[in-house]
């Protein structure tokens, strides 16, 4: 048999095995008298699927207790096809009522046209973290039920609650009453901005855990070179790591300090280390006074000379990045996931820079002991002087994983609605996120006693000040990665030339007038005036009907038509670009570049 | 490449290819769905108004259409098809001269058919609209011809929402001038591109002067906000508006903060209450600077919260006085302890 016809007849098998898999789950969407509501999304790594099925039961458990059949259905769709296959159902009107959407989805007209918004739902509280119903319904849930007895019995080694009455109980009465009162979106660890629409100013999605990003070490190489954990303070960690570098993998190599793979690199030098030491560059230039200084102020800094790439933060920036990356395991810009924790796992690497999501795998599958920390900071002594300018950690708190938005055709918006609620209450938000081995993304959920290292830092900075990326105009982004890949990668030996070249073939860009900053305004202003415009449409749109319906009002349609006043109003017409770049140039105030044809 | 040497290739690449073609070929049954029927029931109406607020605007149009042809015209039914017709030639994108002069018409025939309805009345600041909008291509926008039919709403609706929408709409055609100058006004001429703007600044003040306290003239205050801060730069009024914008006005003469504050931007990611913050601590009102920043941490509850604690220790507040960043510091008995290492 040719290799041809083996690969098809192995097609044809997986082709049926793979319609037997989908024909048993329609098959237990079948209506059996039950209300069937159906959640998809796209995790398919060991632990997450097996976490939703312990809350299905659960849901399910609950209802039957209130004497309601309900059954409930996850699809797990791999990443890559994932929108494909959502877009195809969305528009076939065949998409499940509790849906996974991507972080930062800016599909606007998707969002408005099929899934509901949650503005209101999430302004009440949830009925779940009512703990007095709870333990009247099901105070005697046994939580370890689905555990297996090995993890029973180390469950009952740390005097893990038992019954759901026992969980509830360990909660100060403060905390119960809080909860009981609080709304859904203050109950969230990142006050539910993961689920928020700058778009359309409205909420759309519940995020079910946090993903921060954490150094994993070896324990045994570290000892080797003489400590017991990283030093926080960063030159003493750069010390560190050239004593981990004098020593001998077990592939006879020298050990390598650190790995990182291409995706988890690029985030972490390009943003969550930028952050600390230029989060106050971007509050200088927070002319609209929000907290949240808008894209183009930096540039605009840059284009009227009141920021350059010499200012002492951005310097302390790139060199502090350069630095450590010096540290990291050659060609890591072009490593992928597996190969990177494969080196970890291998010990030719001693530390590992993963997310939380890493660690259930990291945990089980290494032979040696894996520690977890937090990111060293300059510190006291630094030789470089870096202490004087960081003053704040790394910020977490918007680092959210899992947004479930709710379609706004399901046959069973209500319940739809109770199961992201369920999910992210505070008892099943933490048992969900303890099986999966995840984060929890609410208020009071604990997770599993090996991610306590994992527990997001809300006293860090969160903001970027750096004029290297704008959301508007993608090419910004494309040309400052790969001059700053070469940065690092130390591929020019002098670091003083390295950043030079760097510069300046970044500033030729911004400053040409064709694909520039100049345009850079007015990709900006045009898609302003977009969204003003759509903004309007929404506004008109919601009054009409409004208008139309017979019935008065609901609370839920003139909050949103208030909103979107605000939202319409406060756009003046798209014109907020043209008036923010004649202030940021009001030295020299020139016709505004959109109208010029360069 | 056909699919199937295409699915071929795939499968030889090795395992977790093929996981994840199956998972794939999984999906395809899924693919084929038929649409699902809006709700609405059997009342034709109800279907074409569920279709608008779902958004589906090219259905909502034909349902209205055929709803408004077959009403007998200046109906109450006709008055509603059309309306929302209109409404969706008006909206749907991409728009062309002909949808959009057809909606004006339509707006000015249910106008004219029932004037002081509420439907009638929006349909005037519908038509102020077309005229504000550079709807399509070659369409201009002029505020000349949409500033009567906003004051007409104004006029015949004093105490209703939309103649404060009205009211608002009227005045950024002023303020936009300030934002946006016409040709003749020279860039850097602020002082004729302020006198624009404190036209309509001052029509929406008077405005809200007569009015009653509710969401929209909240908005308008907040409004307000960021036209004294970006186009006149003035701080002292920015902060007086938005503390109007949020009830909070009497602080400024030693009266109690109000609880909850008033403002519609609650929900959004605390843009008010930093706004006011720092307006606040930059002019030297440090108690209002402190219930705002207080706001921040206990309503906000994200990385603002974190700085809004470090602006209050920098402001000399003692730690005592700053709130923890989320309730489980405070509340939880068991609270997890950051802990270095696993």
């Amino acid at each position: 048999m040719k290799p041809t016809h083996i690969a098809l007849v192995l097609l044809g098998l997986a082709y049926l095995y793979a319609v037997y898999t989908q024909f048993q789950v329609e098959q237990k969407t079948e209506p059996t008298g039950a209300d069937v509501i159906n959640i998809v999304h796209w995790h398919l790594e060991e632990g997450f699927r097996e976490a939703m099925e312990v809350l299905i039961e659960d849901f399910e458990e609950l209802h039957a207790r209130e004497g309601r059949e309900v059954k409930v259905v996850q699809r797990a769709i791999p990443r890559n096809y994932y929108e494909p296959w959502l877009n195809t159902n969305l528009v076939g009107g065949t998409a499940p009522d509790l849906i996974e959407i991507p972080l930062n989805w800016w599909r606007t007209n998707l969002l408005l046209q099929n899934f509901r918004q949650i503005d209101t739902l999430v302004g009440e509280p949830n009925r779940f973290n009512d703990f007095d119903y709870l333990v009247e319904r099901m105070g005697d849930l046994d939580l370890h039920r689905n555990l297996s007895a090995e993890q029973r019995k180390a469950y009952a080694e740390l005097q893990e609650p038992l019954l759901l009455e026992d969980r509830v109980a360990r909660f100060s009465p403060e905390f119960k009453e809080w909860a009981r009162q609080a709304t859904v979106k203050s109950t969230f660890l990142d006050g539910l901005i993961g689920g928020f629409n700058y778009d359309i100013a409205a909420y759309y999605s519940y995020p079910i855990s946090m993903a921060p990003q954490r150094l994993f070490y070896n324990r045994e190489l570290l000892r080797q070179a003489g400590y017991e954990e990283p030093p926080m303070v960063l030159h003493e960690f750069f010390e560190m790591c050239e004593e981990l570098e004098k020593l001998q993998a077990p592939d006879g190599n020298r050990v390598i300090p650190v790995a990182a793979h291409n995706r988890i690199a690029f985030t972490f030098l390009t943003n969550l280390w930028a952050r600390p030491f230029t989060w106050r560059t971007a509050h200088q230039f927070d002319y609209l006074l929000t907290g949240d200084p808008p894209f183009s102020a930096l540039f605009a800094a840059w284009e009227t000379g009141q920021w350059d790439f010499y200012d002492p933060r951005t310097r302390a920036y790139f060199q502090s990045a350069r630095k450590l990356a010096s540290y990291f395991q050659p060609g890591f810009m072009s490593m992928q996931r597996d190969q990177a924790t494969f080196a970890f796992v291998q010990q030719r690497t001693a530390m590992f820079i993963a997310s939380a999501n890493d660690a259930a795998y990291l945990f089980g599958s290494t032979d040696f002991d894996v520690g977890v920390t937090t990111f060293p900071l300059p510190g006291p002594g630094d030789p470089y002087g870096w202490d004087d300018i960081v003053d704040m950690g790394i910020g977490e708190a918007t680092d959210v994983n899992g947004l479930i938005a709710l379609n706004a055709r399901s046959e069973h918006p209500e319940l739809a609605r109770e199961f992201a609620e369920f999910i992210t209450s505070v008892i099943w938000n933490e048992r969900f996120n303890r099986y999966a081995r995840m984060m929890p993304s609410v208020i009071g959920a604990r997770p599993a006693e090996d991610l306590m290292a994992f527990v997001t830092d809300y006293e860090g900075a969160i903001e970027v000040g750096l004029p290297t990326d704008h959301p508007d105009y993608a090419l910004f982004e494309d040309l400052f990665l790969s001059q700053f890949w070469v940065y690092v990668s130390g591929q020019i030996a002098d670091e003083e030339r390295a950043f030079e070249v760097m510069v300046r073939e970044i500033e030729e860009v911004y400053g040409d007038p064709r694909v520039g900053i100049n345009r850079m305004w007015r990709e900006n202003y045009e898609r302003n005036i977009q969204r003003a415009r759509n903004t309007s449409a929404m506004l008109n749109i919601n009054a009409a009907v409004m208008l139309l319906q017979e019935e008065p009002p609901t609370e839920a349609q003139l909050k949103r038509y208030h909103r979107m006043l605000m939202r319409d109003a406060a756009f003046l017409g798209g014109e907020r670009p043209r008036l923010y770049h004649d202030y940021m140039h009001r030295e020299n105030p020139r016709p505004f570049p959109a109208f010029q044809n360069p | 490449m056909n699919l199937l040497s295409m699915a071929s290739r795939k499968a030889a690449c090795g395992p977790a290819t093929l996981y994840r073609l199956l998972a794939l070929l999984a999906c395809l049954p899924g693919l084929g769905g038929s649409v699902q029927a809006a709700e609405g029931g059997d009342d034709p109406l109800l279907h074409a108004i569920t279709l608008l607020s779902q958004n589906r605007l090219e259905k909502a149009e034909a349902a209205f259409k055929a709803l408004m042809e077959d009403a007998e015209p200046g109906s109450q039914r006709w008055l509603q098809s059309a309306f929302g017709y209109a409404n969706c030639l008006h909206q749907l994108m991409p728009a062309s001269a002909d949808r959009i002069n057809r909606a004006r018409e339509l707006y000015e025939q249910i106008h004219a058919t029932a004037p002081d309805s509420p439907i009638g009345i929006r349909c005037l600041l519908l038509i102020g609209n077309i005229h504000d909008w550079s709807d399509y291509v070659g369409d201009e926008e002029d505020n000349e011809k949409a500033r009567p039919y906003y004051l007409q709403v104004v006029e015949k609706a004093p105490q209703v929402t939309v103649g404060l929408e009205a009211a608002m709409r009227y005045a950024v055609t002023w303020i936009e001038l300030g934002y946006n100058p016409p040709p003749e006004v020279a860039p850097d001429d602020w002082e004729t591109r302020r006198d624009y703007g404190r036209k309509g600044v001052e029509f929406l003040e008077a405005e809200l002067m007569k009015r009653e306290p509710g969401p929209a003239y909240y908005a308008a205050w907040e409004m307000l906000t960021v036209v004294y801060r970006q186009l006149f730069i003035d701080f002292q009024m920015a902060l007086e508006t938005a503390l109007r914008a949020t009830g909070d006005y009497g602080m400024l003469h030693g009266e109690p903060p109000v609880e909850p504050k008033r403002n519609l931007d609650r929900i959004n990611p605390g843009y008010m209450y930093w706004r006011i913050g720092l307006l606040a601590r930059k002019l030297g009102y440090r108690e209002i600077a402190y219930e705002y920043y207080t706001q921040i941490i206990e309503e906000v509850h994200t990385y603002k919260g974190a700085h809004a604690r470090r602006i209050l220790r920098e402001m000399g507040f003692p730690e005592e006085s700053i709130p923890p960043i989320n309730p489980m510091e405070a509340f939880q008995e068991e609270g997890p302890e950051k802990k270095e290492g696993s």
